[in-house]
């Protein structure tokens, strides 16, 4: 067998190595050329801008028919699931973190366990979910499943600690909530025991006309939207009046909000505030200074049509909820 | 290790070509990553409105000051202009500090950013430049209901007030004035099938009935409801059509054969028009309406209803124009001559030098309802003026006002009411074997007494708002000790109909009356006159206005 191999023409292995080599370097330099010219190369840090505004990550939206959301005025994320009020169902309805449905509490009343106009909602260390009722003037307290517990700071809805209850938010062992009708703002501690007040109704700084949504940064000043004065006026913690946020130079000039509404804080201290009636999401430092401007009118998925509670998770998540398009923007 | 080597390269080689060919073809055809975002905006914010040109402003109306048409600068809050074609009397002008900047009824800052809240002025999806929601309810009720659901305090029309309210349960056996623009204006009961109003297939929602930027009429009443200041008064709407110009310098007389209405050409003066807005030699033209003030007796007195104003515009399919619509306009006997005039819509009159030139006129007039009493409604001892209303508190400084539901069967005030629901709801306005000689026995509603409120919430009823004939309501009731007093209240019939009274108590409330005709189911007497001592029955009879039939 050998002989007969070596009878044919001899070719050298070294040549063969060779062949395949500059046939794999020629295939290597022609589509690396083709590459590198068709490629338009993108330098990382300006595809990820870590001072940028968030970029919309995807929906929320309910079932079909009567599953819909009607109105979502509010939205929190507790432990492992998204609870929406979905208001105009008079009900909470509950999703998973990819946004599925996963179940839903509450029906029409002003029982234990019903609600009227379910609004601000937010939960606490435990996984407890506190619902503010505008109608029914409570909060109540509910298991993660749902299950009503108990009325907060209050027996029942008749007690008028609580009036008019709209945004809620539970931030360092506190519950903030604002009182429309009273125009105040007002700090309990988890048991309930009222430690603190804020605002009443007017237009001067300190005072407030309708406050629909409070929040608290790092530093305990408390950050509340002023919706009827279209501003935002910022508390230390003692509740002495800093400053207003309006989109204006110091907060001095005309508002650039039309019914202000949600209000949250990333983790960079950017300040987002909803504009419900103009259909924006801004964005401030936490001067006032306007860094961003994101959303407008309409029904893409960027979009909004009358937006209102605004949520942010501690991994700078931002949930938006567009109650006339009956869903819940996830901006990241 | 030369195999080894062989195999190596052969493996290189085979894995090169796919390998690079595949990183070609999918950088090749994907987009190259991009910025998602504009740059946010850097450039300083300033305080000069006329800069006010970014992003927040949909509109960019910032700009030269000189090439907008401003409004009147002396018109203020205590001083109104009553010229402006819409008024809201709560909005202040020219206020360019704090907080006031962003009003969403009317008397808009001249520096506005506000029209964009609720008008695309190119993506429009409805009339008037309107956006729509995307879902069940369209654009308008979403809009009104972003504030008037309780989220700013005040007005909300979904708890109970002197309108009912539009947040009925079904267990309350609830029925509401359907104005989320699921329905046209031409399904509402009573609706002319025949009727000429060219936007009688509009959607009915809150913006058919109130008018959001103002109005001549008490809660922002529309002054135009269902298009019918435009309609012809033959046609059962408000509008004069083709009325002729008299020139007198005394009030031209009447008599039987005399026509309805008139113009008249005259000095303001002598049409009695106030000095105070109008120098007494001005010459202008005012309508005279022929009223009949004792049997045959006939004379012209002046017609002061605001007139309307409006562009005229194709009316139409989407394919067809049928016809023009116009508004309030004067003619000179061959030409549309209305914008050589001036015309002070507000105040019902026209001037200018072509006055002379006008031969005949058609003025389209506007809803006036007044819900204000002439009485002192809140115990301070005078009584309140027109339109005042009662004030149950402030937002900030803006009063936040109640009716007197007293008011529903004043003398001069019912009729309008009628007049107004009788917009859609036509066939209705009417009276009991009407002047055609119909026939048909019904409630004769074209009287002050017996409108449209007295037996019907304008937004809606359940439950909860219902009273019974004894003016109880649940609440009442249950303050009382009783405890199935839901049940009691609770309307048995199919719809509720919007009614202020439960079942037909709405026809016992009035039909137990003690003088007039409703007090003909008073059969005895016994339980009638002893109403404080009775419990069984009877009425009270020192309740405001509502046994006193002296007049209809």
């Amino acid at each position: 067998m050998g002989d007969e191999i070596k009878a044919g023409k001899t070719v050298k292995k070294r040549h063969v190595y060779n062949t395949m080599l500059i046939i794999f370097i020629g295939i290597s330099v022609a589509f690396g050329y083709m590459f590198y010219s068709q490629t338009e190369i993108m330098a990382i840090p300006a595809m990820v801008d870590p001072n940028g505004p968030p970029k919309f990550s995807r929906m929320i939206y309910g079932g079909f028919d009567t599953e819909a959301l009607d109105k979502p005025m509010d939205v929190s994320v507790i432990g492992q699931f998204i609870y929406v009020t979905d208001t105009n169902n008079q009900r909470v309805q509950v999703f998973d973190l990819g946004g599925s449905p996963v179940f839903k509490f509450g029906e029409r009343g002003d029982k234990p366990g019903q609600f009227e106009f379910p609004y601000g909602i937010d939960g606490d260390s435990q996984g407890n979910v506190y619902v503010a009722d505008l109608y029914n003037g409570c909060v109540s307290v509910h298991d993660a499943k749902g299950k009503f517990i108990r009325y907060f700071a209050e027996k029942d809805p008749g007690e008028k600690t609580i009036d008019t209850p709209g945004g809620l938010r539970i931030i360092d062992n506190k519950v903030y909530v604002t009182d429309i009708n009273q125009s105040k703002v007002l700090v309990f501690d988890m048991e309930g025991n009222k430690l603190q007040e804020i605002g009443k109704m007017g237009q001067n700084p300190g005072e407030f006309r309708a406050p629909n949504a409070v929040t608290v940064d790092d530093d305990g000043n408390i950050y509340v939207v002023d919706s009827g004065n279209q501003r935002v006026q910022v508390f230390d913690s003692g509740g002495k009046f800093l400053r207003i946020i309006n989109g204006s130079p110091g907060g001095k000039g005309p508002s650039v909000f039309v019914n202000p509404r949600g209000i949250g804080l990333d983790s960079r201290g950017i300040v987002y505030v909803i504009s419900n009636l103009t259909h924006y999401l801004y964005g401030f430092d936490k001067e006032g200074n306007q860094e961003f401007v994101l959303a407008g009118y309409g029904s893409a998925p960027d979009r909004f049509i009358l937006p209102n509670g605004l949520y942010i998770t501690e991994n700078d998540e931002i949930y938006v909820t567009d109650t006339a398009n009956q869903r819940v923007a996830v901006y990241q | 290790m030369r195999r080894f080597t062989v195999l190596l390269l052969t493996v290189l080689l085979v894995l090169a070509v796919p390998a690079v060919a595949l990183a070609a073809y999918t950088d090749a055809n994907s987009p190259a990553p991009t910025t998602p975002y504009a740059q946010p905006f850097t450039a300083p914010l300033t305080d000069g409105d006329t800069e006010d040109n970014y992003q927040g402003n949909a509109n960019r109306t910032g700009g030269d000051t000189n090439n907008v048409d401003i409004q009147d600068t002396t018109s203020t809050i205590a001083s109104p202009d009553v010229q402006n074609i819409i008024k809201s009397k709560n909005m202040y002008m020219n206020d360019d500090s704090g907080p006031r900047t962003q009003r969403t009824h009317g008397e808009y800052q001249n520096n506005t950013n506000s029209c964009a809240s609720c008008h695309q002025t190119h993506t429009g999806a409805a009339k008037d430049l309107l956006f729509k929601g995307s879902s069940s309810a369209n654009g308008v009720y979403n809009t009104c209901t972003a504030c008037h659901d309780g989220t700013l305090g005040f007005y909300n029309v979904f708890t109970p007030s002197t309108a009912g309210t539009f947040g009925g349960t079904d267990q309350g056996n609830a029925s509401v004035h359907l104005a989320t623009g699921m329905a046209n204006i031409y399904m509402a009961p009573g609706a002319d099938a025949q009727s000429t109003n060219q936007i009688w297939n509009d959607e009915f929602d809150c913006a058919a009935c109130h008018a959001p930027h103002g109005s001549y009429s008490d809660r922002l009443l529309h002054y135009s409801p269902a298009g019918m200041a435009n309609v012809p008064v033959a046609d059962g709407g408000n509008k004069v059509v083709g009325v002729t110009v008299v020139d007198s310098a005394t009030v031209p007389a009447a008599d039987g054969t005399s026509e309805d209405y008139i113009l008249w050409r005259t000095t303001a003066g002598a049409a009695g028009i106030d000095a105070a807005t109008e120098p007494a030699d001005t010459n202008v033209i005012v309508l005279m309406k022929k009223v009949e003030t004792t049997t045959a007796q006939y004379e012209y007195q002046r017609e002061t209803t605001p007139w309307v104003a409006g562009y005229e515009h194709a009316m139409g399919d989407n394919y067809n124009v049928l016809e023009m619509l116009y508004y309030t306009r004067f003619s000179d006997g061959a030409n549309d001559i209305t914008n050589n005039l001036e015309v002070i819509y507000g105040l019902a009159y026209a001037k200018g030098e072509h006055i002379a030139s006008v031969v005949t006129g058609d003025i389209a007039r506007a809803y006036v309802v007044d819900l204000g009493d002439m009485e002192d409604l809140d115990g301070d001892g005078t009584a309140e003026t027109d339109m005042e209303q009662i004030v149950l508190g402030y937002f900030g400084e803006v009063p936040i006002t109640t009716i007197n539901t007293d008011i529903y069967d004043e003398k001069g005030h019912g009729k309008s009411i009628s007049k107004y629901c009788g917009a859609c709801h036509s066939l209705y306005m009417t009276h009991s074997k009407d002047a055609d000689g119909d026939g048909v026995f019904r409630h004769s509603t074209d009287t002050d007494r017996f409108n449209c409120l007295k037996c019907h919430f304008a937004h809606g009823t359940d439950v909860t708002v219902m009273k019974d004939a004894n003016d109880n309501t649940v609440a009442d009731l249950q303050a009382a000790g009783i405890t199935n007093a839901s049940a009691y209240m609770v309307d048995k019939n199919a719809s509720s109909a919007l009614k202020r009274y439960t079942n037909m108590s709405v026809c016992w409330k009035c039909h137990s009356g003690v003088t007039g005709k409703s007090s003909k189911l008073m059969n005895n007497t016994y339980y009638w006159d002893n109403y404080d001592t009775n419990p069984k029955g009877g009425v009270n009879t020192s309740e405001h206005n509502w046994t006193n039939n002296n007049w209809e």
